[in-house]
């Protein structure tokens, strides 16, 4: 059985500090987030935000694509 | 096992004896385990679409309480974590699905309609006496919160976290909502993301106005 950390429910200033600049990196921001997104062990809001950020960024990505689509024809 | 009327010595599964026929009597031992779930043969029913139809299961082992997840799609928590398999006590906040509190109290109420009532103190709160299984709907359970259930800020879900980035998509309006975000202390965790993001956002301005300024010259 897994033992639960006892840790605090609120993600702090700092945590968030450190996410949101790896999450800025490219590819390896994207690695993190998927690790984020299917990790069971972390905080559910943060593996919530990790699928919500990947979400966001597929649709800009084919939103782009689509773009660059229909400027050449 | 023992023959009750003759003391012979018999097979386990017997119901009657093979040497004197009488019927054994055997004391039927409570289950150890309670489930949750949407469907009706749960021994705590939730209908809640966010709920599974098995959701989870609690088991029950020297007085200790183990919650397990039976492959749920919106998984259990115990004080904000998913877990799959957890060992649960009082205090624990346990939510199933999305925003479902469950209440300790309930699952002492189920073990005990299953005949554990010696080994469990009900809370004060209420005593079922029926045998069916208990039925409620999610008001309820949101009614029987407890002081220290499971705020809101804990989990922000997809949904949520899907609206705040839309939010920050659209210009002016993504400064007004963080510093909104950013002094809501009612959801510390999305306080703290936008304090951190409104660093992140000055830095990065600070760097574009330096490099701006340093290719002027």
């Amino acid at each position: 059985m897994s033992e639960q950390k006892n840790r605090s429910s609120t993600i702090s200033f700092q945590a968030w500090i450190g996410i949101l600049v790896v999450l800025l990196i490219p590819i390896i921001g994207v690695i993190k987030a998927f690790t984020m997104m299917n990790d069971t062990t972390i905080h559910p809001t943060l593996s919530n935000y990790a699928k919500a950020f990947l979400t966001i960024l597929a649709i800009g990505f084919a939103a782009g694509i689509l773009f660059r689509l229909l400027a050449k024809f | 096992m023992i023959c009750i009327a003759c003391k012979k010595f018999i097979e386990n599964d017997c119901v009657f004896c093979p040497f004197c026929g009488a019927q054994q009597h055997r004391q039927s031992k409570p289950s150890n385990v309670i489930s949750i779930g949407r469907d009706p043969s749960n021994d705590i029913v939730i209908q809640e679409s966010s709920m599974s139809r098995k959701h989870a299961q609690v088991t029950l082992e020297n007085n200790e309480m183990v919650i397990e997840d039976l492959g749920s799609l919106n998984g259990v928590y115990v004080n904000g974590y998913k877990v799959h398999i957890q060992r649960i006590k009082q205090t624990d906040r346990i939510s199933l699905g999305t925003s479902m509190m469950l209440p300790y109290s309930r699952i002492r109420e189920a073990f005990s309609r299953k005949g554990f009532s010696q080994n469990i103190v009900l809370s004060p709160q209420r005593t079922v006496a029926s045998d069916q299984p208990q039925r409620v709907d999610s008001n309820q359970y949101r009614r029987h919160e407890s002081p220290d259930a499971v705020r809101s800020d804990e989990i922000i879900t997809y949904a949520q976290w899907i609206g705040n980035l839309l939010i920050l998509a659209i210009p002016l309006v993504n400064i007004i909502a963080l510093i909104a975000w950013a002094s809501n202390s009612e959801q510390p965790s999305k306080a703290n993301w936008a304090k951190a993001l409104i660093l992140i956002w000055c830095i990065a301005l600070l760097l574009v106005v330096i490099i701006r300024g340093i290719a002027n010259y």
